[in-house]
């Protein structure tokens, strides 16, 4: 079963996909935080990061800019998208009908997807690889320059996202908000508001992955979304729904399962054995990692 | 006649569709699993027909269960969970299934050449239909009769203790519980059903498309599943029938013409018709005075003579519309879905509305939202929360 497939090999495996793993964690946080505040999915948030990454490469192409403000732009007009989202998918549409809720999302998610396939006639753009030769090597072992890169920017806004949320007043609102929204809302918060700025948040942290992904992939098609979709789903499955450090941990853990399936079976047979890995979660803990066992209220 | 005749099988194989999501839905669970189990159904009873030289009937029963025994098995680990969980559960399991069709080859030698499933290439010759000399019209009356008796069963399962247990459960699992209903079995039991439904669509699907392979089986068309009762609304069946005629014969086949804007057109309308009528469409028309359901019933059954009469006065009808329309780019089957919306129009302009957008009910909603926004009711009107 295993081929020939050396401990260094491996080893090198378990690295690359312990990286890369982490925009997986990046979007699944960005659905826990979703999930968290108003207890709904958004399945369009993966073509919003995607979104933004493309409008980050439109710029690109018009003007040469460093690596860190394509990034920066991608995070904005993510940011941007996920806010319009919140309006068109989450705003009006009354908290008693959840199912309407999760198809307009649905809806979005293909209107992103026709909308960047109208734009680009569906052919993959080459998106800008950062450190493309820096390689940290270590004898046979080395560790790729982009995906320490994208590793450590994730921990950058990893951070950012927690000084935001325990250090900020607008932060404190947000955590009101996911914890009991009456109770926010007879404290003068707006819950509205706060709905909306966390898509903001999560949109801003969407675009980031999104970049991230188009750098460590060094493509970005429309056919990006669907997958990042599930494996974004799965890692909040699996972490524990609403969990920002269950996100990161099932993240990583995704990336680097998805990685070790790589280097011992083929491509075709990846993803299967990732969606195994969430059976095995569901049926032995169902929760997730960090997952709470939900009240009745 | 063609066009419509074809419209007609793709309409009835997802009906069928929407109603194996509708059974689960019932149960207040959201299911991306239909997709997984149509291709069950469509593999297993392409192979008995093809390779196994069954008649459709059995090999579309056997289909059906292998589907529903799947589907049993799947739903005790799966349905521990419920909401997100489930739907991210279902999504996993869909896409299991696919890739174990993208990776599973199995051929057998049949006269000169092998047929059967290879992996990503598909299976193709699943010739059942032409090779038995059944026509157009014997497949679309097929589908239709199928889809009408899976139709009939979900319409008696709605009104019998079954559909009363499911509501239950739907409704507050916990209060169903506490009155004695066996959540597990009740769930597992429904997902079953559905299972065994979608394999029934799937073997239809397969036999009328004659080539099936594993990305016609995706998260998309698990989307299209629980779209239909969801758009159509969970009051009845006949709101399933009415969103997949508005989804795949106006939105997917009558805005054929619009090209590459189509698609955009499509997720937007989407998006519009879950703000103004986030009940789905029976609940809008419900709310119609039955002055204006009389309209709206008589504009449809007014078209869909005029439909057919005009395709039965032969190809000089169509070819002349053709003829007139040449530079426009336009066909007659695009004609006469417009067609359908200005008599709806005339006949009834809120009919048009229903199909469309739901104007008037969006309106009403509209005001209801921004005099809930510019009023401040929230502080006034304490709202229950779930």
């Amino acid at each position: 079963m295993f081929g020939d497939v050396s401990f260094l090999d491996l080893l090198q495996a378990i690295t690359d996909g312990l990286l890369f793993g982490a925009t997986y964690a990046i979007i699944g946080t960005g659905f826990a935080l979703i999930f968290g505040v108003m207890h709904k999915i958004n399945l369009a948030y993966a073509a919003t990061s995607i979104a933004g990454a493309y409008v980050s490469l439109a710029f690109a192409s018009l003007i040469p800019m460093p690596a860190i403000v394509v990034f920066l732009i991608a995070a904005i007009a993510s940011g941007v998208v996920g806010y319009l989202i919140y309006l068109t998918c989450f705003r009006f549409i009354p908290t008693a009908s959840p199912l309407a809720t999760l198809m307009a999302t649905v809806g979005m998610l293909i209107l992103i997807d026709e909308v960047i396939v109208h734009e680009t006639d569906g052919m993959p753009q080459p998106y800008p690889a950062l450190f493309d030769n820096v390689m940290i090597e270590i004898g046979d072992y080395g560790l790729r320059g982009d995906l320490l890169f994208i590793f450590g920017l994730s921990i950058v806004a990893t951070v950012a996202l927690v000084i935001f949320l325990y250090r900020t007043r607008l932060g404190v609102a947000t955590r009101a908000v996911a914890q009991q929204p009456v109770a926010a809302q007879l404290c003068g918060i707006s819950v509205q508001r706060t709905n909306g700025t966390t898509f903001i948040m999560s949109g801003l942290l969407g675009g980031l992955a999104g970049a991230m992904t188009g750098a460590a992939v060094g493509t970005l098609s429309p056919l990006l979304t669907l997958p990042i979709t599930i494996k974004g789903l799965i890692v909040t499955v699996i972490g524990g729904l609403g969990s920002i450090p269950g996100a990161i941990i099932a993240g990583l853990l995704v990336g680097m399962f998805e990685n070790v399936a790589l280097a011992l079976r083929d491509v075709q047979e990846r993803d299967l054995y990732v969606m195994l890995l969430l059976f095995l979660f569901l049926a032995v803990r169902p929760l997730g990692i960090f997952g709470k066992s939900s009240s009745r209220d | 006649m063609q066009f419509w005749y074809g419209l007609a099988q793709l309409v009835g194989v997802h009906t069928i569709l929407g109603l194996s999501a509708y059974v689960i839905l019932q149960t207040g669970q959201v299911s991306m699993a239909q997709a997984g189990f149509l291709a069950i159904g469509a593999y297993v009873s392409g192979m008995l027909t093809t390779m196994g030289g069954w008649h459709i009937v059995p090999a579309l029963l056997v289909g059906g269960v292998t589907a529903a025994v799947v589907a049993t098995i799947v739903g005790f680990p799966a349905l521990r969970v419920k909401g997100l969980m489930f739907v991210v559960a279902t999504i996993a399991f869909g896409e299991a299934v696919r890739l174990f069709w993208f990776n599973f080859t199995y051929q057998v030698k049949q006269g000169a050449d092998m047929v059967g499933p290879v992996g990503g290439e598909g299976f193709k010759q699943i010739r059942y239909f032409p090779a038995n000399g059944w026509t157009d019209l014997d497949r679309a009356l097929f589908i239709l009769g199928l889809m009408a008796i899976v139709m009939a069963g979900v319409w008696w399962l709605d009104r019998s203790r079954v559909g009363v247990v499911l509501r239950a459960v739907g409704e507050d699992d916990l209060a169903a519980q506490s009155v004695g209903v066996n959540l597990t079995a009740v769930k597992v039991g429904a997902f079953a059903i559905s299972g065994f439904i979608a394999g029934i669509g799937g073997s239809l699907y397969s036999h009328y498309t004659t080539h099936i392979e594993h990305l016609n089986f995706g998260i998309v068309l698990a989307t299209f599943a629980i779209a239909y009762p969801i758009v159509g609304g969970l009051h009845n069946v006949f709101g399933t029938l009415a969103a997949v005629i508005f989804i795949q014969g106006f939105l997917v086949e009558g805005l054929r013409f619009l090209g590459d804007w189509r698609n955009l057109l499509f997720g937007a309308l989407i998006v519009v018709a879950m703000n103004v009528s986030p009940r789905g469409f029976v609940s809008v028309y419900r709310d119609l005075s039955t002055y204006w359901r009389r309209r709206v019933y008589s504009g449809a059954i007014f078209t869909v003579v005029l439909i057919i009469v005009g395709e039965a006065a032969g190809g000089e009808v169509v070819a002349f519309v053709d003829g007139l329309l040449g530079r426009s780019g336009l066909q007659f089957n695009h004609m006469a879905w417009i067609a359908f919306l200005v008599v709806m129009a005339v006949w009834s302009w809120r009919g048009l509305a229903i199909l469309i957008v739901m104007i008037p009910a969006g309106l009403q909603r509209l005001s209801g939202v921004l005099r809930d926004s510019l009023g401040g009711s929230a502080a006034r009107r304490p709202r229950r929360t779930a």
